[in-house]
């Protein structure tokens, strides 16, 4: 049977390795509004308004949203602490920083998106006999809900939603340490809801992926 | 076997066919139905959560066409209990009920092929006239 504990780091690692925007590593500046770069593009990189945007090798570190877009700058809400050009640095949108993990307590920010996780356990059946010893089939879903900040345009969370479904494509695979193998399905595909606001600032995307582990049944003496 | 003889089995088998479709078709239908209400051991969903039965009554199934099975619900706080979203706050939606959770539409819809396939096989495999 599926070792729960396993299956949810397997997907809270593979969620942890999301890319929604990045620059890479490249030339950059930081201004009294953002961020500035003299190549290559912010836009063309798929940076969009409401993303929280994490910064590497400058000197401010903490994570920054995005107001305005355009090729050469980002404008940060609440601004940054100017720094000039330099290279070697990247800007990257991830999973949210701050994330609602299952039972345990998780307050939102106001003004800053988070993400919730669910591990939702479906039916299953042995594969193979003897039933002592045989194969069995589970399936499952690892839900992510994606809250964005409302009022930002759909942009930055249809990003989000896609690049997750990207992440979790069919086919993708887990090994567990204890040898099973979870698949993200291919029969019924991984799921992006409709971008819904509520109240409180926020707008959310659900995404759900669909999954199946094989493992050996073992009956306890 | 004569030429008459297989006419008359093919058009048995043809019979047979869409009883057994119909049969799958029915069956499947109706286990969708309560593997949303009350929960289901093949699909894992665990049904509505239950205070005044309102909402598992909610979802009721109706024929679109003959092929066709439309389940729904017209609850307001249908969707809040799927997911577990509150609206129009946005926190958390607080399970009360000791019977029932979250997302049995998804896990009744990813689980739909088991659903039939555990019709087909109470269906067996037999065929009158023998094969």
């Amino acid at each position: 049977m599926l070792d729960r504990r396993l299956a949810r780091l397997a997907f809270r690692a593979r969620a942890a390795q999301l890319v929604v925007a990045t620059t890479g590593s490249a030339t950059l500046a930081a201004t009294a509004t953002g961020y500035s770069r003299s190549s290559g593009s912010f836009i063309t990189d798929g940076f969009e308004r409401g993303m929280e945007v994490t910064p590497a090798a400058f000197t401010q570190t903490d994570p920054g949203i995005i107001d305005l877009v355009t090729a050469s700058a980002l404008t940060i809400r609440g601004g940054r602490t100017p720094q000039t050009s330099g290279a070697g640095r990247s800007l990257t949108v991830g999973l949210p920083a701050l994330r609602a993990w299952e039972n345990v307590k998780f307050e939102p920010t106001q003004g800053r998106p988070y993400v919730d996780e669910d591990l939702v356990m479906g039916g299953g059946s042995v594969l193979t006999l003897p039933t002592r010893t045989g194969l069995t089939e589970q399936d499952g879903l690892s839900i992510w809900t994606w809250f964005g900040l409302a009022g930002m345009g759909p942009e930055s969370l249809d990003r989000a939603a896609t690049a997750l479904t990207k992440l979790f494509a069919p086919n993708t695979k887990f090994v567990l340490s204890d040898g099973s193998v979870i698949v993200v399905r291919g029969d019924v595909l991984p799921h992006d809801g409709q971008i819904t606001p509520v109240d409180g600032g926020w707008a959310y995307v659900q995404v759900s992926i669909p999954w199946r582990v094989t493992t050996r049944n073992a009956v306890a003496a | 076997m004569s030429a008459q003889q297989f006419r008359v089995g093919l058009d048995r088998f043809k019979v047979t066919t869409k009883t057994r479709a119909q049969i799958v078709f029915d069956g499947a239908s109706r286990a969708a139905l309560a593997s949303i209400r009350l929960g289901s051991p093949i699909t894992g969903a665990p049904g509505q959560p239950v205070d005044s039965e309102d909402l598992l009554k909610s979802w009721r199934m109706e024929p679109e066409s003959p092929t066709v099975n439309v389940i729904f619900t017209d609850s307001p706080y249908a969707q809040s209990n799927e997911d577990g979203i509150a609206r129009p706050g946005g926190g958390p939606y607080i399970l009360r009920s000791k019977r029932g959770g979250r997302h049995s539409v998804k896990l009744t819809i990813m689980g739909f092929p088991r659903i039939v396939a555990d019709i087909v096989a109470k269906l067996g495999t037999r065929f009158p006239g023998g094969g």
